[in-house]
């Protein structure tokens, strides 16, 4: 299964996951910030690829996983690569 | 006649309080005009502090590196090695981490006080730039809108135009106690579209800010300082745009009918 964590980084410069976003039947299901979480199916976020800059939603699947990582770069909060592994 | 003296003295000192009141004023933007000319407190530490630890933050497109400084707080570190090369088409890797600095410069001249102290300083033999770390503050995308302040949003909307932000979303900007942060201004100055936060239809600018957009435009000294301090960072069309939108800005808070903000009046980019 796809999925991506998105992190956040506390005073000590520890990293802690405040989401999971997999990829499940083809839409994004995310685990974690309820406010985060909403805050992506309201708004969405930007394809970056994309010439126009167009949004992206959970349910564009695959699209919106591999954008987080450049949506979340700030170091404050990051989000990592699409990963391929079994998580629980 | 009795009457006459009366009314010339108290305007004689209704005109001199003012006159004094005046002065006041001028020598308190005088102060403050001269402390942006000199480098604040926080820079220094950041440019001179001996690091304690880093520790290399796991994703995101950039390289990310948390540091601590001895007896003096954190920042985030951001190398220009590595930058990622394909993030906008208008704005080069291997120069982000100038457009952090040139972000913070353009803050502290407009007195907007919304960018953490950001200097370029070589950690472990790369060079990038170096953020104070502001402790406790969410992004906000993880508060809840009752926390947000308007007056403080606006204000970065206007920020972000005059540095033509390419990224700012909600992950990219922190709050605390009402206050906001901007961070990640690596993708600015250049011509690719901007990123605005927040949805403001036809609101005034804030008297705050339309002020000190007014007292920089008038800081000749001051304006001539942040274009030569711009150009060692980005381009010079790159520092000469970002000045003619600060000017573009004094003209839309002089008058009503411009005195607004929305997307339609802040696209103008004379890079295009």
């Amino acid at each position: 299964m796809k999925f991506v964590e998105i992190y956040e980084t506390k005073n000590n410069g520890d990293q802690s996951i405040v989401l999971v976003c997999k990829l499940e039947n083809g839409v994004v299901v995310c685990e974690g910030d309820e406010l985060m979480k909403r805050n992506f199916d309201a708004k969405g976020i930007p394809d970056y690829g994309s010439e126009k800059r167009e949004m992206v939603f959970p349910k564009d699947g695959i699209r919106f996983l591999e954008q987080l990582k450049f949506h979340f770069k700030s170091g404050y909060m990051n989000a990592s690569d699409v990963k391929d592994d079994k998580i629980n | 006649m009795k009457n006459l003296n009366e009314e010339l003295y108290f305007l004689k000192e209704r005109l001199e309080k003012e006159q004094a009141e005046e002065e006041a004023q001028a020598k308190k933007i005088s102060l403050e005009h001269e402390k942006t000319l000199t480098k604040k407190d926080e820079e220094v530490v950041l440019e001179k502090r001996e690091k304690t630890s880093t520790k290399k933050l796991g994703g995101g497109a950039n390289e990310t590196v948390f540091v601590e400084l001895k007896d003096d707080g954190s920042a985030i570190f951001k190398p220009k090695a590595g930058e990622y090369a394909l993030l906008r088409t208008e704005v080069k890797a291997g120069t982000y981490y100038k457009r952090e600095r040139a972000a913070y410069l353009v803050d502290q001249f407009l007195g907007f006080d919304l960018v953490p102290p950001t200097v370029i300083r070589k950690i472990d033999g790369k060079e990038g730039s170096l953020q104070e770390f502001i402790p406790n503050a969410p992004v906000a995308s993880r508060c809840d809108e009752s926390q947000w302040n308007k007056e403080e949003l606006k204000k970065l909307w206007v920020f972000d135009y005059i540095i033509y932000n390419s990224d700012r979303h909600g992950s990219n900007l922190l709050i605390k106690d009402e206050k906001v942060y901007a961070i990640d201004n690596g993708l600015s100055f250049g011509k690719d579209s901007l990123g605005l936060f927040g949805g403001f239809s036809n609101e005034p600018i804030g008297d705050g800010v339309a002020e000190k957009i007014k007292m920089f435009l008038s800081w000749k000294q001051g304006r001539q300082a942040l274009r030569n301090l711009l150009c060692e960072l980005i381009e010079e069309k790159e520092a000469d745009a970002c000045l003619h939108r600060i000017e573009k800005v004094g003209k839309m808070t002089k008058g009503e009918a411009v005195n607004v903000v929305n997307r339609e009046k802040f696209s103008f980019n004379p890079l295009d």
